[in-house]
């Protein structure tokens, strides 16, 4: 063949161009697929990548808490007075090709230690191992008289001389102990990541939780009540498991969820220290939380239908089972019993969440999301009647159990449109159904819209006002039968018909490079416009700002303050009949106001402060009531000031100065000793009060 | 004729072709030497300095879906010759694609460059989700560049969040909390920030679910349910942070006394004349309900119908 003159025949001629004219969008993808950019300088030289090898930073120094306060400590373990060691560490190895190492140590020398590693191969595989504890101080002013606490036999002293009335204890100041009341968590995590194939991810994560302690219950003998230590410990482990496709237009995630609930203490028996009211009732046993299993399959799945249209949805499967043998009825021999109905409840409850989303964008900028979203709670538990031997001292009339079920399901859909280049439209609406059985209102219907405008000017400040309005109705409200008869003009809160309306205002201003404020005011209205007896009305109002100013190079500040007060107004009877009726009001009242300040006073020097202050109040007004309460007040002022110094480039010092000083005013507890109250037999713990100061000084090395 | 004809048409086809490929590879615009001509201008001493970047995990050669196993610094900021150009003193530089606040890059444009990597099963549904949807910028909470994005750490993650969400620093100073301002745990312990199909974004399917997670005593199910405890812990508990114990909504007797008006004690009036001074009240004072009804979040006890045992 030749290309010369008319020699090329017509059926080539017509072949080459139909080739080259179907190649066109071939040969374009090949431009866009292939590395279109010449990279052969591209060498990097300045690119500072970490060399392989390890690094190591340890922090070390000693601090010291001037006084006892489990409030103080509450959560990270420094609730006793003295010294205390400052231990932190990181770790830090970097190999070739992607090998990397991280280790972690955190408060190594108080309760609320951490210490992980983590690690792999970048792009191939990671694992990671963390212990971390946490632990719950709750009281450290309580008492009781009785022994054995931490274990599931509360007994009392043999001096103990049982009474009609605390007052009447005769031994009780002399049997009372110091108790404390915390509880710890000690957690295990490992798990590991695999990217090995393309596309696919594949992760597992098992964890277990050790949480030991004492903490506070109760138990009564029909009206004569004791305040119980309660043994606390529990395992539970948890296993996560997942493998997940990732590619341009579709994700997807297959994953499994186990949490097995175990508590070896089955029952918490004690001594009564009244005098029987009835049958010989001596001893009290009441039920611990029972071990449980939780198990669970999700699905959930994203995929692009088009470049402006994607819809993604999930699906959970789980049950929960609980199959822990039943105690007695009672352990008084003296009361006659039936057999129980079964040996244990062979409780199972299916649960199946479900969740589709649509999100498009039909026309320009017009973004449309729609959802649906499903959750269902099938107690599949058996009824049956059960004897009912109350507290411990009487016959009471045989009970059903009343396993609950409900269905819940949203709808809605909202929308966002760019009205100009600073303004936009945001609206949507919702419809909220919930259908339950075996409880007063067996349908409810809640139906809202909203609407949204934000405006933002070409400085960077923004404006946003929210409105949105709910009203919810309900189907008749007949009380189960097999229960307690309840006032019939009472409406429960979480069923009752109500009118919610909602107002948000926000302001994000930077007037200037270097300062930035924002506003958030929130405003909620709630009406439970056919309640007459239990929750009436509720409001809300929130105010909160910042602000934070890099007022040079050296120094900057950053401050807040908040407002807030929620209120809500009920009504009870003391009969059956609608009257006498009595009504209260209840305001909480929250402020909160905080300032930081960093100094860099010379290359070598940074000075910081932090300070916060919390004021809260809760106003408790019964209309009719001759003798009100006192407020509930608690003030925190709370200040921190720190010195870093670098010495050398490798190591720098802090010496840090925290005060603290809490006061909070309780009337459920103050001045409430353990014979207080005639027919419970309190742990006479006051409300929390402290002034401390910490000082800690300590040295970070970089090896 | 028809021959020549033809191939005008199939040269004319190859040099479009040709053409194509060739504009593809001078076009967009990247610079010659990659990561190299940026840092000559953006080392410590810049403006926006970025050398921390090679301290994350976004500077590994050795990871094929990393910037840097690919166009570099230009993976994510776009082709930025024009950029590099030199101006005269005083002129701005051409525009790059920048990130997080004062960029004039649409949000939308600026996620969808980390999503080009980042959009999997993590973020199945980050442009449905409350924050993908109301245009939050990826950048406005993670520090791409920093060598510790503060977002990743417990102790300063909240920070970050506190940023948007200015309510809940105040309902974490409250008096009864989860452990957030004791820097034990963090806003993502509950919510998945990108886009779980829960409500509120929590990390499980539902409320009572992500609770059960740290509290799972609590999930029985056992033989006496209190139904507002089945149903949403959050009839009772406030999450956040509460005035009252154990993150109560409100302070009991009235809490329960707001669903139950049975005869007798439930339903009385209890006030002041109950406190230390005047005729103490077991029903106020101390545990109040709950010093007899302890086992208030259900009971597996035969003989626990009324939550006593």
């Amino acid at each position: 063949m030749t290309m010369h003159g008319n020699h090329l025949r017509p059926q080539v001629a017509h072949g080459v161009a139909f080739v080259l004219f179907t190649m066109l969008p071939v040969m374009r993808a090949a431009a866009e697929d292939a590395p279109a950019v010449d990279t052969s300088k591209w060498v990097c030289k300045f690119c500072t990548f970490e060399e392989t090898g390890f690094s190591f930073t340890p922090n070390l120094g000693v601090g010291y808490v001037t006084d006892d306060s489990a409030k103080f400590g509450e959560y990270t373990g420094m609730n006793e007075q003295g010294a205390y060691l400052i231990a932190d560490a990181a770790g830090r190895y970097r190999g070739a090709d992607g090998l990397w190492l991280d280790l972690s140590a955190v408060d190594l020398g108080l309760d609320s230690r951490f210490f992980g590693v983590e690690g792999g191969r970048q792009g191939k595989y990671e694992f990671h191992l963390n212990y971390k504890q946490l632990p719950h101080n709750i009281s450290d002013t309580a008492n009781s008289p009785f022994l054995g606490i931490g274990t599931t036999s509360l007994t009392l002293p043999s001096s103990w001389v049982p009474a009609s009335t605390t007052g009447a204890m005769t031994a009780l100041d002399a049997s009372l102990r110091g108790t404390d009341f915390n509880t710890e968590r000690r957690m295990v995590d490992l798990g590991g990541a695999l990217t090995l194939v393309k596309h696919w991810a594949f992760a597992v994560n098992v964890r277990h939780e050790e949480k030991t302690g004492t903490r506070g219950t109760g138990g009564s003998f029909i009206f004569n009540d004791s305040r119980l230590p309660m043994p606390v410990d529990y395992q539970t482990d948890q296993f996560d498991a997942s493998a997940a496709y990732n590619a341009e237009r579709l994700q997807a995630r297959f994953a499994y969820y186990g949490s097995i609930f175990n508590n070896d203490d089955a029952a918490l028996i004690w001594e009564n220290p009244y005098l029987p009211l009835a049958n010989g009732a001596t001893t009290g046993q009441l039920a611990l939380a029972p071990s449980n299993q939780f198990h669970q399959l999700v699905f959930s799945a994203g995929y692009k239908l088009a470049e402006r249209a994607q819809v993604t949805g999930d699906i959970a499967l789980g049950r929960m089972t609980q199959n822990e043998s039943f105690l007695p009825y009672t352990i008084n021999s003296s009361l006659p019993t039936q057999p129980l109905p079964a040996s244990s409840l062979d409780g199972q409850v299916d649960t199946l969440t479900g969740n589709l989303r649509f999100t498009t964008t039909p026309v320009d900028k017009l973004r449309i999301n729609a959802s649906l979203t499903y959750n269902e709670r099938n107690n599949r538990t058996p009824q049956a009647e059960y004897d009912w031997i109350t507290t411990d001292t009487a016959v009471a009339a045989p009970r059903t159990n009343l396993p609950y079920s409900f269905k819940h399901t949203v709808a809605s859909i909202d929308g966002a449109y760019p009205l100009t280049t600073s303004i936009r439209l945001y609206a949507g609406c919702t419809i909220d159904e919930f259908e339950r059985d075996l409880q007063e209102v067996e349908y409810t219907n809640e139906g809202g819209c909203w609407g949204k405008a934000g405006f933002q000017a070409k400085d960077g400040a923004s404006f946003t006002i929210k409105w949105a309005h709910s009203l919810r109705e309900g189907s008749d409200y007949l009380p189960p039968p097999d229960t307690p008869p309840q006032n019939p003009l009472m409406r429960i809160y979480s069923m009752a018909d109500r009118s919610r309306d909602e107002l948000n205002l926000r302001i994000d201003a930077t007037p200037g490079e270097r300062f930035n404020f924002g506003l958030d005011a929130s405003v909620t209205w709630d009406a439970y416009y056919n309640s007459a007896i239990g929750l009436l009305d509720g409001n809300s109002l929130s105010l909160a700002a910042d602000c934070s100013w890099m007022l040079s190079e050296k120094f900057s500040a950053t401050c807040y303050a908040s407002h807030e007060q929620i209120k809500s107004r009920q009504a009870n009877a003391e009969l059956l009949a609608p009257s006498p009726l009595w009504t209260s009001e209840n305001t909480d009242t929250i402020d909160t106001a905080g300032a930081g300040f960093k100094y860099r006073v010379h290359e070598k020097l940074d000075l910081g402060i932090d300070y916060t202050f919390v004021r809260s109040s809760g106003e408790i007004l019964i209309e009719s009531a001759t003798v009100g309460f006192p407020d509930l007040e608690t003030r925190l002022n709370s200040a921190r000031l720190y010195i870093d110094y670098a010495t050398k480039k490798k190591l720098s010092l802090r010496l840090s100065y925290w005060y603290e000083d809490y006061r909070s005013d309780d009337w459920a507890l103050d001045g409430v000793t353990p014979s207080t109250i005639s027919n419970v037999l309190a742990f006479g713990q006051g409300t929390p009060s402290y002034y401390i100061n910490v000082v800690a000084l300590s040295g970070r090395y970089e090896f | 004729m028809q021959s020549r004809k033809l191939l005008r048409i199939a040269c004319a086809s190859l040099v479009l072709a040709c053409g194509s490929l060739a504009s593809r590879a001078e076009e967009p615009g990247y610079t010659k030497r990659g990561a190299d001509t940026c840092l000559k201008c953006h080392d410590e001493s810049s403006k926006f300095p970025v050398l921390s970047i090679f301290k994350t995990r976004h500077a590994q050669p050795a990871d094929s879906r990393t910037p840097f196993a690919k166009l570099q610094c230009e993976s994510c900021h776009g082709p930025g010759a024009a950029h590099a150009e030199e101006v005269p003193e005083g002129q701005p530089q051409a525009p790059i694609i920048k990130f997080g606040a004062g960029s004039r890059v649409p949000i939308a444009q600026q996620n969808q460059v980390c999503l080009g990597c980042h959009e999997d099963q993590a973020r199945i549904s980050w442009k449905s989700s409350p924050h993908g949807g109301n245009d939050v910028a990826c950048a406005s909470c993670h520090r791409i560049h920093a060598e510790h994005d503060a977002v990743l750490a417990t102790a300063a993650q909240p920070e970050v969040c506190y940023a948007c969400h200015k309510t809940q620093r105040a309902e974490f100073d409250k008096p009864s909390v989860h452990p957030v301002r004791f820097a034990q745990m963090q806003c993502s312990s509950c919510h998945e920030v990108h886009g779980a199909m829960s409500a509120k974004l929590l990390i499980k399917p539902t409320l009572n679910e992500t609770c059960y997670t740290c509290h799972a005593e609590k999930r029985g199910p056992v033989l006496w349910e209190h139904a507002p405890v089945a149903e949403n812990c959050a009839n009772c508990h406030t999450p956040h942070g509460s005035i009252n114990t154990a993150l109560l909504v409100k302070r009991p007797p009235l809490l329960c006394q707001s669903c139950h008006s049975q005869a007798g004690h439930p339903s009385v009036a209890r006030t002041g004349a109950g406190l230390p001074g005047g005729n103490p009240s077991g029903f106020l004072l101390a545990g109040s309900c709950v010093n007899c009804h302890s086992q208030i979040h259900g009971s597996n006890d035969p003989s626990g119908v009324k939550l006593m045992r």
